[in-house]
């Protein structure tokens, strides 16, 4: 299984109903003429297992769309499945149940919270957990998960005396606590160095290979969609090229490339889609 | 989201916000502080007034005045119009009625009487020309000291004499205490005085006036307390004003047993059957239940108007609408503080939404994580709230404490500083349990109502639009 653009009228397939089923998304900021396109029409499948890179210029819509496949934004035309659930039709105790339960997030500027210990940050997601938990089990399983990402032995340090790379390693411990099905990343390693990400995209990679994590990683560096199974490359909120790169199978219509989406965005997206959808058995 | 993490997350806030928490909490004091210290007062003000010195829960009927030409002209021109008196079948009436817990007649001394004694307790006796009194039933007074307030011949005769008395003519033949309480001529029986109560009134009274003017100490309750027991002579059917109509006046013995609210203000008050008795003694059969006034106990204080109506309808007027008065200007001045104090309220209030505003808007990112990592729209709003309600029970509490604190001091204060007036009390505060949980609840009200548009906003953040603005 493997992400792919889809089309929005492409059947779901009842024997293998993926994670993420997005269709003919599209989000606009202001009224009227000060309408400003987010993500436009964009349609795509993400599988359990995979790891799927959004790639894109800065602007293009990737984090606005992340935003709408964490549930985090609702205000959006299209369709939306989530774990097989229509997203729109969900209330909103149940889409906090599915994001606390189900999907694990990972954000650019880490988000950790400062006034608490690494251990408490881990053990975050908690709070908000409709169920009592068994509290000694939890803080053991979070210093096993901060023992994972690097920074065992450490749950006391509070995160101002963490380096950049330790507080997005934290942040991903975090992230992991409720054994998520789906990790959403926005800009992940985007204000790490270049040895700092790379060893977090190591972890992604690590994670996703070991525990067979699904991940959709919003980015814009290559080394990160380098790890991915499957990358999606927006351009102007609109899908431009689906590409698997562990499968290599690419699948761009009308012969265009990434390099001249941004001219025909719209025609690309759509064929595409198609031909994924043709291709995955839709 | 859980109450344990609820609370885990309040007091996260408590250490981190202190200083804004701290500074909204002041206001809540302060405005609970003026709340409770103001009623506090009232209450303790209104206790006084209305408990002692014009009991609200007791209304004195009587019937009108004599002020009507015909009256007038028949006491003038030596007609037999007789003093305006209350009638046993209006005491039956007011008995049934639903609104009156008890009803208690009065009778006056119909006839003169002066009194002599005092020497125990003033070093020389002192000399009443005339002294009014009034009958009331014993169970109105209830038990005042030792001494049971009662007709002390009820023990010698009657349907059940609880012990022989001795027959005698003339007191010398009886062991004192006792007196021979027998009519001229007549043989009785050796019996105790006759006990009495007083009122506060007539003791501040006698001491702010009457002992300076006349150079006798002064008795203060205190004192009178240790002199319980005075024993005093009256001489009843006759006074320096004239002499009773039948009866040939007379020699009793009359003992003051203690203070009672239930006393009149200026006299002493006996048991009725004493008077009934000494009124058919000196004015005949019909002066016996010629109630010059009732005492009504209502059934509860707002059941006050009721019993004025059926009075009315008896042709009876409340002899003292002081009470009513005292409560209504009580009231207005308790509603006057309560509103200053409100606007204190409303003024923290207003604080408390300021600084949550501001705490939301400066926590918009830790909002939106919070609603990535699984909380709700309900909960974001329940976090604020409940960090409002510690503000408002915590600021509410120390309010509560330091009005307390200041009454002590105005007691103190008052105490020290305040001259000695009638009537005056330990405490000028009362703090019944009702005010100090009102107050909690209106402090946490407002602060409630301080964050609610604040926890509103909470809950209207934008999660993607809050992550994605700061990444």
């Amino acid at each position: 299984m493997q992400a792919t653009a889809v089309t929005p009228e492409a059947p779901i397939s009842a024997a293998s109903t993926p994670i993420i089923d997005a269709r003919d998304i599209t989000k606009r900021y202001g009224d009227g003429k000060a309408t400003k396109v987010a993500v436009d029409g964009v349609s795509l499948q993400v599988a359990r297992g995979d790891f799927l890179a959004i790639v894109g210029p800065s602007g293009c819509g990737k984090s606005t769309l992340l935003g709408i496949l964490g549930c985090l934004d609702r205000s959006f035309e299209g369709r939306l499945s989530l774990f097989g659930a229509d997203v729109r039709a969900m209330r909103d105790a149940d889409l906090a149940g599915l994001r606390g339960g189900k999907i694990g997030f990972v954000f650019q500027a880490f988000h950790l919270l400062g006034h608490v210990n690494a251990r408490d940050n881990v053990l975050a997601p908690l709070l908000f957990l409709r169920e009592a938990s068994d509290a000694a089990r939890m803080r053991k399983r979070a210093d096993d998960l901060l023992a994972e990402v690097g920074l065992g032995g450490r749950g006391d340090e509070m995160p101002s005396t963490l380096s950049g790379g330790e507080r997005q390693r934290l942040a991903v411990a975090r992230a992991l606590l409720l054994e998520p099905e789906l990790l959403l990343c926005d800009e992940p390693t985007g204000n790490l160095d270049l040895a700092t990400g790379r060893s977090v995209t190591e972890l992604f990679g690590r994670l996703h290979r070991e525990r067979g994590l699904t991940l959709v990683a919003v980015t814009h560096e290559e080394q990160l969609a380098e790890a991915a199974t499957s990358i999606v490359r927006l351009s102007a909120g609109r899908v431009v090229e689906a590409n698997t790169t562990v499968e290599a199978e690419v699948a761009v219509g009308d012969g265009a490339t990434a390099a001249d989406g941004e001219a025909g965005a719209g025609s690309v997206a759509d064929d595409v889609g198609a031909a994924a959808a043709g291709g995955e058995g839709g | 989201m859980r109450l344990g993490a609820l609370h885990k997350l309040v007091v996260r806030d408590l250490v981190r916000v202190r200083g804004a928490l701290v500074t909204s909490g002041f206001g809540i004091m302060a405005g609970t502080a003026a709340l409770v210290f103001f009623l506090a007062l009232g209450l303790g003000v209104r206790d006084v007034l209305l408990g002692e010195v014009f009991p609200i829960d007791q209304v004195e009927l009587e019937p009108p005045k004599g002020s009507s030409f015909g009256q007038i002209a028949s006491f003038a021109f030596g007609g037999k119009a007789k003093a305006p008196r209350i009638e046993p079948a209006d005491i039956a009436a007011l008995e049934a009625s639903p609104d009156v817990a008890a009803v208690y007649p009065k009778l006056q001394f119909s006839f003169p009487a002066s009194a002599r004694g005092g020497k125990e307790l003033l070093g020389r006796d002192l000399n009443t020309g005339e002294m009014i009194a009034d009958g009331i039933d014993p169970e109105l007074v209830g038990d005042v000291g030792d001494i049971p307030f009662r007709d002390p011949l009820s023990v010698c005769t009657g349907d059940d004499p609880k012990r022989p008395c001795t027959p005698c003519a003339t007191t010398k033949e009886c062991t004192a205490p006792q007196y021979c309480e027998a009519k001229q001529d007549e043989r009785g029986f050796c019996v105790d005085p006759v006990p009495a109560v007083i009122s506060r009134y007539i003791i501040e009274l006698f001491d702010k006036s009457v002992a300076p003017a006349h150079g006798y100490p002064q008795i203060g309750e205190k004192l009178l307390e240790r002199a319980e027991g005075m024993i005093f002579r009256m001489w009843i059917g006759e006074s320096y004003l004239g002499q009773a109509k039948t009866g040939t006046p007379r020699w009793v013995h009359a003992r003051v047993v203690g203070i009672s609210d239930r006393a009149i203000d200026l006299g002493l008050t006996l048991p009725i059957d004493t008077v009934r008795r000494w009124n058919v003694e000196f004015s005949g059969e019909g002066a016996g239940d010629a109630y010059s006034s009732v005492m009504v106990k209502v059934a509860a204080n707002d059941r006050v108007g009721q019993v004025v109506a059926l009075a009315d309808e008896l042709g009876l007027k409340p002899r003292d609408t002081r009470a009513r008065d005292v409560s209504v200007l009580l009231s207005g001045v308790m509603a006057l503080l309560a509103l200053v104090a409100g606007i204190i309220l409303v003024v923290s209030a207003s604080n408390i939404a300021y600084t949550f505003r501001v705490l939301v808007n400066d926590r918009r990112r830790e909002i939106a994580l919070y609603r990535a990592l699984g909380a709700t729209r309900g909960d974001m709003m329940a976090w604020l709230l409940a960090l409002a309600l510690t503000v408002g029970v915590a600021g509410g509490a120390a309010g509560v404490l330091v009005a307390w604190l200041a009454s002590l001091g105005a007691d103190r204060l008052g105490e020290t500083r305040l001259p000695d007036f009638p009537f005056k009390p330990d405490t000028f505060f009362a703090f019944p349990l009702w005010l100090v949980l009102g107050a909690l609840a209106f402090a946490s009200m407002f602060a409630l109502l301080g964050a609610l548009g604040p926890a509103r906003r909470a809950g209207r953040v934008d999660p993607a639009a809050a992550l994605a603005s700061l990444s």
